[in-house]
């Protein structure tokens, strides 16, 4: 899917708000004609900073070259001089750029934020996991905490790919119930968030794999 | 999007210089209108300072060579190498490094390292200033105006504290530092290789004196993005040196010499590297001690294969990190399409060769590795400074993780390493226990999972009303901005109440007390640099005079008596206002002195000469005869 534009509520301002310029906004943040900053509506997610519908299918070279496009006007570099209140803008902006984008091109962290967007609990509100991962976790963690001991490298990679394959595959179901013609029913988003819960775990026994913790 | 119509916009361009502020040398570079150039100072030398501050019993401070030369008299109060003390705590330091300063380290509030001068202490932050406002003085003589802005370079590891202490040593510098950018993404802006069309992936090799560091950028519709960066800040030529160091007292210990007598070693290792030096162009070399007062007369040949041979597991441990920062990036090395050398290290052969064996590719060799990063500064000065290289864009990372201390002493991450900066981050807490009415805050950088094994980058107390226990939402805020610099801040959202937070950074110095510094340095700096300049122009009209007057004796009578008279008048005007204050008045006094005697300068150098060949027909003559 390419980036489409998301129509914007009607409740922020829809043309830039500098009387000189006075062009239609793009972004509720940003006039891309006059190149104004403007101050972000509260609560914007990271799908609309970038001006995209929610989804988990993102095309990631064209959010890539949005990024930079974004960055080349936001960025704190492209405002030196300018007013304190201006640069205070852009670094705000750009941090906030920088955070959107960081999280919309790792799908997990991607997912995540759709489930937030869309009123899913959080993996601290929800922590169930899918029957007997978390059997299945405490044998791995022990495999792994084995491997190390013994100075198995081939083993611990072993690990690392087949924790990634089943971090992907937690991934893959979580994105077909975000594609429910149903979404988002209550059942889904629960459903949504225990395939996330288990990505978590898989998550965690890379890094572990890899010896990032413990 | 256009700012050319923007009314706002400076009509006139501002200088704004980039400044590699190293360890053992710094320099300034100028890209106004057009390809970044080492700045000259007033006689025409680049501007390539050797980071020494000397300071003298009297009060007076040397910077640069002058410190330098007078290193091996002072060492206790001539500070090399302050670099390494930026934003440190005495407890950061460890014996080897402490053990590298002849000057007594000591630490004062907030475990900030500062150096005993006698009765007084200087932080590293002011010796950076000094050397800063020399590396100004020089640029602004050879520029001929006033330089106020200025972009400075740091490691790309340099965590907050030591952004922070380089920021403000600009500061009482009286630089407004416009950004601090990393060396290795400087590196790669020298070289030209983010033209507008220009796509892909640069490898900064960057091995110094003391550490190793690699970036990979990814360069792409004129912004630089860094991708990954990592490094070893205990790994670099000074190892080299170590090595031919040691096998030099292999040597001297069959001859039955102090092997810890530290001039020795100091001599040893100023030979080694001489000789290290000389081996990146020939295949054998004799490193050569020679102290006749001591009997120390030592010899032992180099061959260049030797010494690649000893460096191969220090090269191995820098691919290493070299394919580290690939996988960190998700890339392999034939990915990478440009690798730029950094560093006096890199001059080595047997270095080149092996990087450029392990991306594929012959490294960029063409600019000085030791002014690429300068250079490289100058670009991006000229950028901010709104130069024509305003459509290129630098995307740098954070290198460290940072995060909040949690209960039982572990690390809660909000901004994890190789984050794009700036960034922003923001959690939510609440608190264990009923009316609490203060909650402390640890904020940490590091990639350990337990506080002990981070760096304390500062602590404060958020004011909270009292709650029962999980009532309270704190929000806690991170934002690293485009400088690679943390600002927290904390809210508690129910009650509304605009919290107050006191941010103490621990190794650093408060606003206020850079401002004190600063004030009392500018104070003493006027002072200091009119009394100098007294001096010198004092100095300067004894010898002018001294040389008018025998000139008018030998030569006076071949001059017209008006002429005459007037070197006699400027004499006579340039003596007496030099025994008085006003430099300017002596100054002009002496350019008046110096233009009237002009004939007969010309005069006494003529009859000079005619001597001079006269002379030597005598010379000969009489060894002949």
């Amino acid at each position: 899917m390419s980036l489409m534009a998301k129509p914007l509520p009607s409740a922020r301002p829809q043309t830039c708000p500098e009387p000189s310029c006075a062009a239609p906004l793009e972004l509720p943040y940003l006039c891309g004609t006059c190149g104004e900053l403007l101050r972000p509506p509260p609560g914007l997610n990271h799908f609309e900073r970038f001006g995209i519908a929610p989804s988990m299918d993102l095309d990631l070279e064209a959010l890539e070259a949005r990024y930079l496009e974004l960055s080349r006007k936001l960025h704190p570099d492209r405002v030196l001089g300018k007013s304190a209140a201006t640069q205070a803008r852009a670094l705000a902006l750009s941090s906030a750029l920088n955070e959107a984008y960081q999280t919309l091109r790792d799908p997990r962290r991607r997912a995540e934020h759709l489930l937030a967007v869309h009123g899913g609990k959080s993996a601290e509100q929800d922590r169930r996991a899918p029957d007997g991962l978390l059997l299945e976790m405490m044998e791995r963690h022990e495999e792994v905490d084995a491997a190390r001991a013994a100075g198995d490298g081939e083993r611990l990679a072993a690990i690392e790919r087949e924790a990634s394959a089943e971090e992907d595959a937690a991934l893959d179901r979580a994105r077909s119930l975000f594609a429910d013609p149903a979404f988002p029913t209550p059942d889904l988003l629960d459903a949504v968030r225990l395939e996330l819960n288990a990505a978590n775990y898989w998550n965690t026994l890379q890094a572990l794999a890899r010896g990032e913790h413990g | 999007m256009s700012q050319a119509t923007d009314p706002n916009a400076a009509p006139e361009r501002e200088l704004v210089v980039g400044i590699d502020l190293g360890t053992t040398n710094s320099l300034v570079a100028c890209a106004q209108g057009g390809a970044p150039a080492i700045v000259r100072d007033g006689a025409g030398r680049p501007v390539n300072l050797p980071s020494a501050v000397s300071f003298l019993e009297d009060g007076r401070v040397l910077v640069g060579e002058a410190a330098l030369e007078r290193a091996p008299l002072a060492p206790a109060r001539t500070l090399l190498s302050i670099k390494r003390l930026m934003g440190k705590g005495l407890a950061d330091l460890g014996p080897a490094v402490r053990r590298q300063y002849a000057a007594e380290l000591v630490e004062e509030e907030r475990q900030l390292v500062r150096v005993r001068l006698g009765d007084r202490t200087v932080t590293p932050q002011e010796v950076s200033s000094l050397i800063l406002r020399e590396l100004k003085r020089r640029a602004e003589e050879g520029l001929g105006r006033e330089v106020r802005k200025a972009v400075i370079t740091v490691p790309a590891y340099f965590d907050d504290a030591q952004r922070q202490a380089t920021r403000d040593a600009g500061r009482m510098a009286g630089l407004e530092v416009l950004r601090i950018i990393n060396e290795p993404t400087a590196a790669s802006l020298a070289y030209g290789l983010g033209g507008k069309e220009a796509e892909g992936v640069i490898a900064v090799y960057d091995l110094g004196g003391g550490t190793f560091d690699l970036s990979l950028l990814r360069v792409q519709a004129g912004t630089f993005r860094v991708l990954a960066t990592c490094g070893d800040t205990l790994l670099g030529g000074d190892d080299i040196d170590r090595i031919l160091v040691d096998s030099a007292l292999e040597a001297l210990g069959e001859r039955g010499l102090d092997a810890n007598d530290p001039r020795l070693r100091a001599q040893l290792r100023a030979a080694a590297e001489a000789a290290k030096i000389r081996l990146s162009t020939a295949e054998r070399t004799t490193l050569r001690v020679t102290d006749p007062t001591r009997g120390v007369h030592l010899e032992l040949d180099l061959e260049r294969r030797e010494l690649e041979r000893a460096m191969e597991p220090l090269v191995e441990r820098t691919l290493a990190l070299c394919a580290k920062a690939l996988a960190d990036a998700g890339m392999q090395a034939s990915a990478v399409d440009e690798v730029v050398l950094v560093g006096g290290s890199t001059r080595i052969p047997y270095v080149r060769e092996r990087v450029g064996t392990f991306f594929g590719r012959a490294p960029h060799t063409e600019l000085d590795p030791d002014e690429v990063v300068a250079l490289g500064a100058a670009v991006q000065a000229d950028i901010l400074g709104g130069g024509d290289g305003g459509e290129l864009l630098l995307l740098d990372v954070t290198p460290l993780s940072l995060g909040l201390e949690t209960y039982g002493g572990a690390v809660n991450k909000l901004i994890m390493a190789n984050a794009q900066i700036p960034a922003v981050a923001t959690e939510t807490f609440t608190t264990p226990k009923d009316d609490v009415t203060a909650i402390d805050l640890h904020v940490v950088q590091g990639e350990r999972e337990l506080v002990s094994d981070c760096r304390s980058l500062a602590r404060f107390k958020l004011k909270i009303p009292p709650m029962p226990a999980g009532l309270p939402k704190v929000e806690v805020t991170f934002l690293i901005d485009a400088d690679g610099i943390l600002r927290v801040s904390a809210i508690e959202e129910r009650s509304g109440a605009e919290a107050s937070i006191e941010v103490v950074p621990v190794h650093g110095l408060t606003e206020e007390e850079v401002d004190r510094i600063m004030e009392d340095s500018y104070e003493h700096a006027l002072a200091d640099v009119a009394a100098h300049r007294l001096i010198d122009l004092r100095n300067e009209s004894s010898s002018v005079l001294r040389a008018a007057r025998r000139a008018l004796g030998q030569a006076g009578d071949a001059l017209a008596p008006a002429q005459r008279q007037a070197i006699e008048e400027a004499a006579e005007r340039l003596e007496a206002l030099s025994a008085g204050e006003d430099g300017d008045a002596i100054k002009a006094a002496l350019d008046a002195l110096n233009q009237v005697a002009e004939p007969l300068a010309q005069i006494v150098l003529d009859r000079a000469l005619a001597e001079a060949v006269r002379g030597r027909r005598v010379d000969e003559l009489e060894v002949q005869g």
